[in-house]
């Protein structure tokens, strides 16, 4: 894996492919969103591996493609595949496809993710609007670099997440909001790991999304976070939890997920 | 087969030719270097860390140590790790973890882990037994992180048993019925090796631990990775409560160490009667 990087050469290698391509629009195509795909008019498709200085993924269920095309008629240019620290990447690798994204003129980032939930009113596959994070991970996508430039308190858009609602709203589709905690993983959580989460504030619990968010917000890209609640994360009565059944949740709430952003990509500014 | 694999084969295959029993061997405890209450099983094989391949480097470059002890009690055999790999000691988690794959891959499917701690909760007293039923990771890392090998264990483990709980209960009745004192406890994993500062114990009381030490979190979830039963003690060397926050001496915190595992030891030697 290439610490040092140049944002510009792997743009060059990108734009050699796309031309002058101008998408507006990022997405992060995490659990349950997988689905968009097939309503996106391709116009190009470039494999991760052969993108100089891009990380590789390394999960079965994630392909990993960077997608330039149309959604709702807009311009968009979408990670197929994404990376997460319990892979073992740093926080600066898993970033690195948003700063590409940020220098090509992206303004406007979507992010999907799958979560436990940890708010007694949350229940299984519903979905929920990210007001803000917690970060667990202890280590920062700008540990050792000097692309820090700028940090927003309120790293989630608040007119995003208004246009979400809103939309939500019309096409009636349940969405809750609230604080998504990260932690490493890659193991669940224990009973007692689940009760310190829920005490400090968090309404959900995941293991990804934070190192892409913070480094969208270090380059003021607006950002929406939407979360999948796939299992539930209740100390006092808690099972195990099966991936079988995670990705079955992540499956019904799959089609509100898809039809809720191809609405808000539509109407974003 | 995965750098890691071929990292706990290489030392099953040592410890396997080392095998002093002709069987293999369904039960191991981890424990801390050199406590007490092991001096009353009878070693019958003893191998250094150090000659184990493949060799770790922690931060002061100085050999691993530890023990790995063949023991047998009244019958039983078993296996015992002398000293945890601390991640404090610049080990990685990894290394950490890697002993308790090797385990797994000699046989053994219950671990009885054993770790120093200190209490945060006011009500338990230094130098008595913690029975730690559940714990929090609060050291930044496990040992899961990085490409994962699915021949050791699955990509996402479930951690809702971690101390599995009918083991924990079997134990507890044993602990009534036999008229021991112990404290049930939730363990908070740390980095170490400083010592906690007043705030810093406030707040590991208000997220819900009971104790804490720097040893046991890598261990249990590389444990719950392999598919292995697992329940644990804490040995409480030290009061961390933080309103009465005192700085104890290490002699102090060594003869709490002490009176504690001369508690445990016959709790031990019964628990290892009681293993099937």
């Amino acid at each position: 894996m290439p610490r040092k990087r140049n944002v510009r050469y792997t743009i060059g290698f990108i734009r050699s492919i796309v031309g002058q391509a101008e998408p507006a629009i990022g997405i992060i195509l995490g659990t349950g969103l997988g689905g968009l795909v097939k309503d996106i008019q391709i116009s190009y498709k470039i494999d991760y591996k052969d993108i100089p200085h891009f990380p590789v993924s390394t999960v079965e269920s994630h392909h990993g493609y960077l997608i330039f095309g149309k959604i709702a008629g807009r311009n968009c240019m979408i990670m197929q595949g994404r990376f997460h620290y319990y892979e073992g990447y740093h926080h600066e690798d898993i970033a690195y496809p948003v700063r590409v994204m940020a220098e090509m003129g992206v303004r406007n980032l979507i992010i999907s993710n799958a979560c436990g939930g940890l708010n007694p009113v949350f229940k299984k596959a519903d979905l929920m609007i990210m007001r803000d994070h917690i970060n667990f991970h202890f280590t920062t996508p700008f540990q050792d670099n000097t692309y820090y430039k700028y940090y927003n308190r309120h790293p989630y858009d608040r007119s995003l997440m208004i246009l979400a609602e809103q939309v939500a709203l019309e096409n009636e589709i349940k969405i809750q909001k609230g604080v998504y905690f990260s932690l490493h993983g890659p193991h669940l959580e224990t009973k007692e790991e689940y009760r310190m989460v829920r005490k400090t504030g968090a309404d959900v619990v995941g293991m990804s999304t934070i190192p892409e968010a913070l480094q969208a917000v270090n380059h003021r890209m607006k950002v929406l976070g939407l979360s999948i609640v796939t299992d539930l994360g209740f100390p006092d009565t808690l099972k195990p939890a099966f991936l079988p059944e995670i990705l079955e949740a992540a499956a019904k709430a799959e089609p509100n997920l898809t039809l809720l952003t191809e609405k808000i990509i539509e109407r974003i500014n | 087969m995965t750098e890691q694999k071929r990292k706990i084969v290489e030392s099953v295959n040592f410890l396997k030719g080392k095998n002093p029993f002709k069987k293999l061997i369904s039960f191991a405890i981890v424990t801390y270097y050199n406590p007490s209450f092991i001096k009353s099983f009878k070693v019958i094989k003893r191998i250094n860390y150090s000659e184990i391949p493949p060799f770790f480097n922690g931060s002061n470059n100085d050999n691993l140590k530890g023990e790995v002890l063949f023991v047998s009690y009244k019958g039983k055999s078993f296996i015992i790790l002398n000293g945890h790999v601390n991640y404090y000691d610049g080990y990685d988690m990894h290394d950490s973890a890697h002993y308790v794959y090797v385990l797994k891959a000699l046989g053994v499917a219950k671990i009885l882990f054993i770790d120093e701690v200190g209490h945060l909760n006011p009500r338990f007293k230094a130098g008595s037994i913690a029975l730690i039923y559940d714990h929090i990771n609060l050291m930044g890392n496990n040992p899961l992180i990085g490409e994962n090998d699915d021949s050791i264990g699955p990509r996402f483990p479930d951690m809702s048993n971690a101390y599995d709980e009918k083991w924990t209960a079997d134990i507890e009745e044993f602990l009534i019925e036999n008229k021991f004192k112990y404290f049930q406890s939730v363990y908070l994993g740390i980095t170490g090796p400083e010592t906690e500062t007043e705030a810093e114990c406030r707040f590991y009381r208000e997220i819900g631990a009971d104790v804490l030490g720097y040893c046991l979190v890598p261990e249990n979830i590389a444990a719950i990775h392999a598919g292995l039963t697992c329940a644990a003690f804490g040995m409480i060397s030290r009061e961390l409560v933080a309103d009465r926050l005192v700085e104890i001496s290490e002699d102090e915190k060594n003869s709490n160490r002490v009176k504690a595992e001369k508690a445990f030891a016959p709790v031990l030697a019964a628990l290892v009667r009681l293993i099937k």
